[in-house]
């Protein structure tokens, strides 16, 4: 994340400030990306592949399955 | 594994980065989970029109800063003030040196107009190149840039920071 070309109508923050508020948010994202996922939307992909697999199943007797017409 | 199993683990994968995005824009964690949950369906049935090779994740923040920005946002608004302690729950960390910190730096960044957070957490959060994050936006890499540097500008005014010093 070093752009050293500012191309800004803002002067360039100083480094350590700069350096600090990206700390800042990655500690914050971080925080986040380290909570657990809610079953809800692990079991919406389950619920999804189950759906396209029963959708595919159902079509192998008539079609190979390729999608389009 | 078949296409159809393969494609849910690689989504799978990316529920938590997902989530972290859905979080950053919408500022929730109740809208933030409908926001990933109709990001992934949304995905699924879209599987066809994703190129292989390329990111799945920015394809997939791609679906979901539209579906945020045509539908949520609004909600996002509404909301904002019923839902005040929103940006202190988000800081589940346990409390520690810079907690508060981290809270002060979550209020901040809440206040920040919505493409300048989101510039900057596509850029200084989740990773993503200028480039990459002006494909996910649709706008030129020279708007990010100066959204991120705005959106630093703001913060640092919101936070009462002026120089190092401050910090």
């Amino acid at each position: 994340m070093s752009d050293k070309k500012e191309t800004s109508e803002h002067p360039a923050l100083e480094p350590p400030i700069q350096a600090h508020l990206g700390d800042q948010l990655k500690k914050l994202y971080g925080s986040i990306l380290s909570e657990p996922i809610p079953e809800k939307l692990t079991m919406l992909l389950d619920q999804l592949e189950k759906a396209e697999r029963k959708e595919r199943e159902g079509l192998s007797g008539t079609v190979d399955g390729s999608g389009d017409r | 594994m078949t296409a159809v199993a393969a494609f849910k683990s690689a989504l799978l994968a990316e529920l938590p980065s997902l989530r972290a995005f859905a979080i950053s824009l919408s500022g929730s964690h109740d809208h933030a989970d409908d926001l990933v949950q109709e990001t992934v369906m949304k995905a699924w049935g879209a599987h066809a029109s994703f190129i292989p090779g390329t990111s799945l994740r920015a394809w997939l923040f791609t679906i979901m800063r539209n579906t945020y920005f045509s539908q949520y946002r609004k909600a996002r608004r509404e909301v904002q003030d019923s839902d005040g302690e929103a940006a202190a729950r988000l800081v589940s960390a346990p409390a520690q040196d810079g907690h508060l910190d981290l809270a002060d730096f979550r209020t901040a960044l809440d206040k920040l107009p919505d493409d300048q957070r989101e510039a900057l957490i596509l850029v200084g959060a989740s990773g993503f190149s200028c480039e990459e994050a002006a494909e996910i936006c649709g706008c030129a890499v020279g708007t990010i840039k100066s959204r991120v540097n705005r959106a630093r500008q703001k913060l640092l005014q919101l936070m009462a920071i002026q120089s190092a010093a401050d910090l």
